[in-house]
């Protein structure tokens, strides 16, 4: 893939999320064994799908590109809020007709809708279910005022813990925005190694997360942000700067510096960064209803998957009456 | 998880018998137990004469079989042996605990373990690999006017595009172990986002394989015993080769190139930049790939030889059941394959 070397003015960009850089990179590095369809809509803008054809499962299923990685879905290309119209969607009927049902997520609540009033015109029945929850801050004016609506709490431990840090002298705090590709080259070395001491699981598709890191990179989109202890990293966050937002898509830090809180230290200084330099007014942790995050974001909202059923097959008519009987039950999940 | 008996006696016969092979050098085993251990392992040691002859650690695979303990990484089979001892292997499988009625060797190299393949029978053992060595006598001019005329001619082709492209290509030689900690993880990121990320084999700072190379590239810098070669277009990286060197063999552990650039075949460009090179410092004298070799690869070597793989069963009871199962399963393969038939019939 070719990287655009065009530094863009980052109050315009659509998040990387729904790029088309995304969805290329997420067929070649996370979907490259499944059966990718792009459909394109206009010059500029598509839909990324792959199917669940000839696998063992007698229906024929169609997916949104998307995974764990993805926090949103859209057309590839566009804002968030833009959702396919009924005739758009109808220069693909015969693809969509194909399948015996299609699932999309994540999805905001007025998105859900308008695509389930959408694919309704081609014959689809919809269902929504929540998939997750998404927590951000909107609003943020300076960061004074962002830490004056933070809960006592939250303040204290940060003061506490940075102050240890201060007390021991060996760690360094660096963010990581612009620079060489060399540069980034170790920024991105030094995030994963601290993934790889971190409580998390192995990455998956790590170059999947070099490519996007790369091409964010190069449109003055991607901030880093690594603590050094005695110049080895031990915390890392990767975040995403789109229209005045600030996505944080990815956390870490080394289990045996757990005590320091690294990464509340981090996140306090990547925000510092990105609302002092960025002007970035709102902050978004993306997918999770994670406990901590109610500490840091104010406002939350839930995240829908959605299933739509092809009524004029008999496979589809049978997931609709089953979604049908099923919603019928009370939902002691809901959040 | 290393014994450090155990480890000793790898070192004394390491250096002994396998003086030139990194991969059968202690830092090697010690680092890949480290990473790639497997709980249990059986130490074996066969002593004659009051001294080490033979080491290896074996792994149970299931009920009745053994195989040699030999991870994705170990690209020769992990066994030490002195040429000159016979090793009695029914014995071994008497030896082993349960109802042992198999034992599987894998990559046994003819240079390292003749003693071992020697005492096999034919049907013993099946042909794995062939395996190439340059050897580095003369100078690079005399090696090069030695190898094939469609060698040098592809070779110059290559070469030409590049120049028609003005594309300038940087050799980088990294042997200081900090920075030695960096092209490693370069590799890793370059691997990833090739082929075998897609396989989900490719090693890259995030994974295990990533730490166990670059920890053991790392050591090895130390004692300046490790090198990585690379090519940069402008500040990327797009080819990059690791290597390790024991004694006067230096052997090519990994390599990888930017698949965006397959059309200039970087790895081989690169590998001749390697070979003048070393041609030139003359600190080493031989180079090992341990590869299965492709006829193109071939047209490099100056020396080639055989890989094994051996299965030996037990002359008990369960060993004699458990190879005719396995012989009327064969049989019954070959029978149940397709009958190919000509195109248009």
């Amino acid at each position: 893939m070719t990287e655009s070397t065009v530094q863009r003015d980052i109050s315009t960009l659509t998040p990387v999320f729904v790029s088309e850089y995304w969805f290329k990179a997420f067929a070649e590095h996370v979907n490259h064994d499944r059966q990718n369809i792009s459909l394109p809509l206009t010059e500029s803008a598509g839909l990324t799908f792959f199917s669940r054809k000839n696998t063992n499962q007698p229906e024929n299923v169609l997916e949104s590109m998307t995974n764990y990685y993805s926090p949103i879905f859209g057309i590839a290309g566009q804002p968030v809020t833009t959702v396919p119209s009924a005739e758009i969607l109808q220069q693909h009927a015969n693809v969509f007709s194909s399948f015996d049902y299609i699932n999309i997520l994540p999805l905001y609540s007025r998105q859900a809708d308008a695509w389930i009033k959408a694919f309704a015109t081609l014959g689809f029945k919809g269902f929504t279910y929540q998939h997750s929850m998404n927590w951000y801050e909107p609003n943020i004016a300076s960061t004074a005022e962002y830490w004056q609506r933070r809960p006592s709490k939250l303040k204290n431990t940060l003061k506490r813990k940075q102050e240890l840090m201060n007390k021991d002298g060996n760690f360094k705090i660096k963010i990581y925005s612009q620079g060489s590709p060399a540069l980034l080259i170790q920024a991105l070395i030094d995030y994963h190694h601290v993934y790889y001491h971190s409580w998390k699981r192995l990455e998956p598709s790590p170059a999947f997360i070099d490519c996007i890191c790369q091409y964010s990179w190069h449109i003055n989109a991607l901030r880093i942000g690594i603590i050094y202890y005695r110049n080895k990293p031990i915390a890392a966050q990767i975040w995403f700067i789109h229209n005045k937002t600030a996505a944080i898509f990815k956390l870490a830090y080394h289990k045996e510096y757990t005590r320091f809180s690294p990464g509340t230290i981090l996140t306090a200084a990547l925000l510092e960064h990105v609302i002092s330099v960025d002007n970035v007014s709102t902050l978004d942790f993306l997918t999770g209803n994670d406990d901590y995050k109610k500490d840091w974001m104010s406002v939350k909202q839930p995240l829908y998957g959605i299933q739509l059923c092809n009524i004029n097959s008999w496979r589809g008519k049978m997931r609709a009456f089953v979604n049908y009987v099923s919603n019928l039950k009370p939902k002691s999940s809901s959040k | 998880m290393a014994d450090p008996h155990f480890l000793g006696d790898w070192e004394t016969l390491s250096n002994s018998y396998h003086a030139n092979n990194r991969l059968l050098s202690t830092e090697f085993l010690a680092t890949l137990l480290h990473y790639f251990g497997h709980n249990p392992l059986y130490q074996v040691r066969a002593i004659w004469q009051g001294k080490v002859q033979c080491l290896m650690l074996l792994r149970q695979r299931d009920k009745l079989i053994w195989e040699l303990y030999k991870p994705s990484q170990a690209q020769v089979g992990l066994m030490l042996i002195n040429p000159a001892f016979k090793p009695d292997v029914k014995e071994l499988l008497r030896s082993l605990p349960g109802m042992a009625a198999r034992i599987d060797f894998l990559s046994l190299d003819q240079a390292e373990h003749l003693a071992f393949l020697s005492t096999l029978k034919d049907h013993q053992r099946t042909f794995y690999a062939t395996n190439m060595q340059i050897k580095l006598e003369g100078s690079f001019k005399d090696y090069w006017q030695q190898r094939s005329k469609n060698l040098r001619k592809n070779m110059s082709r290559y070469e030409n595009r590049l120049q028609r492209e003005n594309t300038t290509l940087n050799f980088h030689q990294i042997i200081n172990p900090q920075d030695i900690l960096s092209a490693v993880d370069r590799y890793g990121m370059l691997e990833s986002k090739g082929w075998k990320g897609k396989l989900g084999t490719a090693l890259h700072p995030s994974n295990q394989q990533g730490q166990f190379y670059r920890d053991f590239l790392y050591r090895l810098a130390q004692q300046n015993t490790a090198v990585v070669y690379e090519y940069f277009i402008k500040d990327r990286l797009v080819a990059s080769r690791l290597c390790c060197i024991k004694g006067d063999m230096l052997i090519i552990l990994k390599t990888t190139f930017d698949e965006e650039f397959k059309n200039f075949s970087l790895g081989r460009l690169l590998l001749k930049q390697i070979l003048n090179t070393l041609f030139e410092n003359n600190t080493v004298k031989v180079i090992d790939f341990y590869t299965n070799a492709s006829p193109e690869q071939l047209e490099w070597a100056t020396d080639t030889r055989e890989i094994y793989n051996s299965s030996v069963y037990a002359e008990n009871i369960f060993g004699k059941v458990f190879k005719l199962l396995i012989q009327l399963k064969q049989i019954l393969k070959k029978k149940s394959l397709p009958t190919i038939t000509e195109a248009g019939e």
